[in-house]
């Protein structure tokens, strides 16, 4: 039974997708799409409680192969497509009586949108290196036609960048894993599971270094461009800016940590093994990097979309720190520090959209007295921002904690003190930033929300990033902990 | 049989020289489905040799797809914008020779000289030189379509690659890349058109609005 869930959760998102470009009447395409997204999300839930209950499972004869680390990222990448699925109703349909959008490009949007979340999904269920790779430069293509889809100037310049860097950047990653291959082949001989992680997982160890490092360093650098990791995110703010919202928040809250556990998996094979030491060393050199360039960017930062994206760019360089820290605490932290950036940024993303629509600019300074001028939404700005930063009593403030407190027991004093000195910093910089708006006299008048899909569906991530800080339901804990074992290569 | 190799081992160095220089998009695109012409005689008496039918469909494939189909979409494209669009560099074109014997050498030293399983240990030497090509291609070029063509200038060497180190990815792999590659041709089609109509240019000079 269990073994069907992975072709429903392809199959679902995809036949919506299909289904979406039909001309049909208004209601009954917005039946099919909120159809298909509580059906992939359903899907995606029952394999995940399979998977809590029952551990890493293959199916189809071992293309599929899903465990708790891709499970909680099933979970992640299906509660930010849900929501801004919702949200994309009440957005787009404003959209489209502002004339921005035509009824045309409605229905593609919703195409695009299915077929987009398909290609993250496959990316984390299949066992096969290679697939991955593949799926991950699907995701590009799939979501480069939704940073184009206003058909602007700064639209179609984002899309050709983000389109062109990302394809250039992963065909890096793709002769690191010929290399893999080769060298899988040339211990093992020839067979057609070389390439599958359950295969390398159990004998990585055992292939030649240097061509493991090799390996290691382009696939690093080939995903890292996808995550957005400085200095490869030129592409990042650009897209994130401007795509429509919604999509903003896909591509920050689960495209950003699809491409980073293609860099995990990766990782994975090499801790253990006499490369330990390289993979540590570059994760933290990275992380620290995309922290200390995200920093000027974030502080100076007039656009509310951009300043969003590269906090987005720092939240990757916090993920990609804890893993090079290594140990199986730090790992539980990147997993509960990943599941509430994702949950938190893909509410300001969206949020910051409803300004924007109500505001008319995207400009910071533009943007005052949000709290007065609509309560909801400065309510949502504040909390969210709150728990975005890592204030007490949210959890991204525990998982910051512990990622840091792992490091100093990890034998890393400065580059840990380092760590925290740019967080303390980064802290300071968006509390700045998302003050200027919440506070203050409104430079607009009292704004009404003209569809109530774009504001409750963002009550939903919000809730579970404030309860996740307080108290974890036990089969959630049960399952990061599995995903945190999975990362130190202990359940194989 | 060696000498063939040979012979097609020089045509690919030649025709990704002789597409970094073009004068006309057009000629590149042209260069380009002739380089994947190479490559597909190539798997076809790779797959001959080894006796490995899977690289009988993939040759077949690289003909279809990247020697015949991403050509024509995109000629296409250009006759939407004008046949006769110049390629435009941003170094001299002596400078850019320089750089193309630069990536063939790179690509000799750092592969190591172990044999291949068919032929020589060459083509791999060839298929890093390629994808640094390719790169060279989108960092020179001012064009939006130049830089799809390195693109795909780096998708074909890194098809080299693995055909030269491991007689190709198994075969869904393979088939999902020239899935990957013929949506990213459509895209980049699509975008040149429409980047065209929108800034009556595709200078990628253009395309400086977004900034910090």
């Amino acid at each position: 039974m269990s073994a069907i869930w992975p072709f429903m959760i392809l199959a679902i998102p995809l036949v919506t997708a299909g289904a979406s470009l039909v001309p049909l009447s208004t209601r009954r395409r917005l039946a099919i799409h909120i159809m298909g997204l509580l059906a992939t999300s359903a899907s995606v839930f029952a394999l995940a409680a399979t998977v809590t209950a029952g551990g890493a499972m293959e199916t189809a004869s071992g293309f599929f192969f899903v465990d708790p680390l891709s499970a909680v990222l099933l979970l992640v990448v299906t509660l930010v497509t849900l929501i801004s699925g919702l949200h994309s109703i009440g957005y787009v349909r404003q959209d489209v009586a502002h004339g921005e959008l035509s009824v045309r490009q409605e229905r593609q949007y919703f195409a695009w949108f299915h077929a987009f979340t398909a290609t993250m999904y496959l990316v984390l269920m299949v066992n096969n290196l290679g697939i991955t790779w593949v799926a991950i430069e699907g995701t590009t293509v799939t979501s480069a036609f939704l940073v184009a889809i206003y058909r602007k100037a700064e639209a179609l310049e984002a899309a050709w960048k983000y389109l062109i860097l990302c394809s250039s950047g992963i065909a890096f990653a793709l002769l690191g894993l010929i290399f893999l291959y080769s060298s899988a082949q040339d211990v093992y001989g020839p067979g057609s599971n070389r390439l599958d992680f359950t295969f390398l997982a159990r004998t990585a160890h055992a292939l030649p270094t240097p061509l493991l490092l090799t390996s290691f360093a382009l696939i690093f650098v080939g995903y890292g461009t996808k995550v957005g990791l400085a200095p490869l995110h030129f592409w990042l703010p650009d897209a994130h800016s401007q795509a429509p919202s919604p999509v903003s928040a896909l591509l920050s809250g689960a495209l950003l940590n699809t491409a980073l556990y293609g860099i995990m998996r990766i990782v994975i094979l090499l801790l253990h093994t006499a490369s330990e030491p390289f993979v540590v060393h570059l994760s933290l050199v990275f992380g620290l990097l995309s922290l200390a360039v995200a920093f000027p960017f974030l502080l100076l930062q007039q656009d509310i979309k951009r300043m969003l994206a590269f906090s987005s760019v720092e939240q990757m360089g916090i993920l990609l720190f804890g893993i090079g820290v290594g140990t199986e605490a730090s790992f539980f932290a990147v997993i509960l520090q990943l599941f509430n950036h994702a949950m938190t940024k893909s509410t300001l993303f969206m949020t910051a959209g409803n300004l924007v629509q109500q505001y008319r600019t995207k400009q910071i300074p533009r943007i005052r007295g949000v709290l007065s001028a609509s309560p909801f939404s400065g309510t949502v700005l504040l909390v969210a921002g709150l728990a975005l930063v890592g204030a007490p009593p949210f959890a991204i403030f525990s998982s910051e904690l512990a990622i840091t407190a792992a490091g100093f027991a990890a034998g890393h004093p400065f580059t840990t003190a380092l760590f925290l000195l740019l967080l303390a910093a980064l802290f300071g910089a968006t509390l700045y930033q998302l003050g200027r708006m919440v506070f203050g006299t409104p430079t607009a008048v009292r704004m009404t929300h003209p569809s109530r899909w774009t504001t409750w569906p963002l009550l939903l991530p919000l809730a579970l990033a404030t309860v996740l800080g307080v108290w974890m339901p036990h089969p959630l804990s049960e399952l990061f902990q599995g995903a945190a074992r999975v990362m130190d290569g202990r359940l194989l | 049989m060696h000498v063939w190799l040979d012979i097609m081992m020089i045509a690919l160095i030649a025709s990704t020289s002789l597409l970094i220089s073009v004068r006309f998009i057009l000629s590149a695109v042209y260069w380009l489905a002739f380089q994947s012409l190479v490559l597909s005689v190539l798997t076809l008496v790779f797959g001959l040799a080894a006796h490995q039918s899977e690289l009988l469909w993939i040759a077949g494939l690289t003909l279809l797809i990247k020697a015949m189909l991403i050509p024509v979409i995109l000629r296409r494209a250009l006759a939407r914008i004008g046949l006769r669009r110049q390629a435009e560099l941003a170094l001299r074109r002596e400078t850019l020779i320089g750089g193309v014997i630069a990536m063939w050498l790179i690509g000799y030293y750092v592969t190591p000289a172990t044999p291949s399983l068919v032929g020589s240990h060459m083509f791999l030497s060839v298929a890093i030189g390629m994808l640094l090509s390719g790169v060279l291609v989108m960092i020179t070029h001012q064009k939006a379509m130049m830089q799809g063509i390195g693109l795909i200038v780096i998708e074909n060497g890194l098809f080299l690659a693995a055909l030269s180190t491991s007689l190709g990815m198994p075969l869904l792999v393979d088939v999902g890349i020239f899935m990957d590659v013929f949506v990213v041709v459509l895209l980049i089609a699509l975008l040149t058109v429409q980047i065209d109509e929108l800034f009556a240019s595709t200078h990628l000079a253009r395309l400086r609005r977004l900034r910090g």
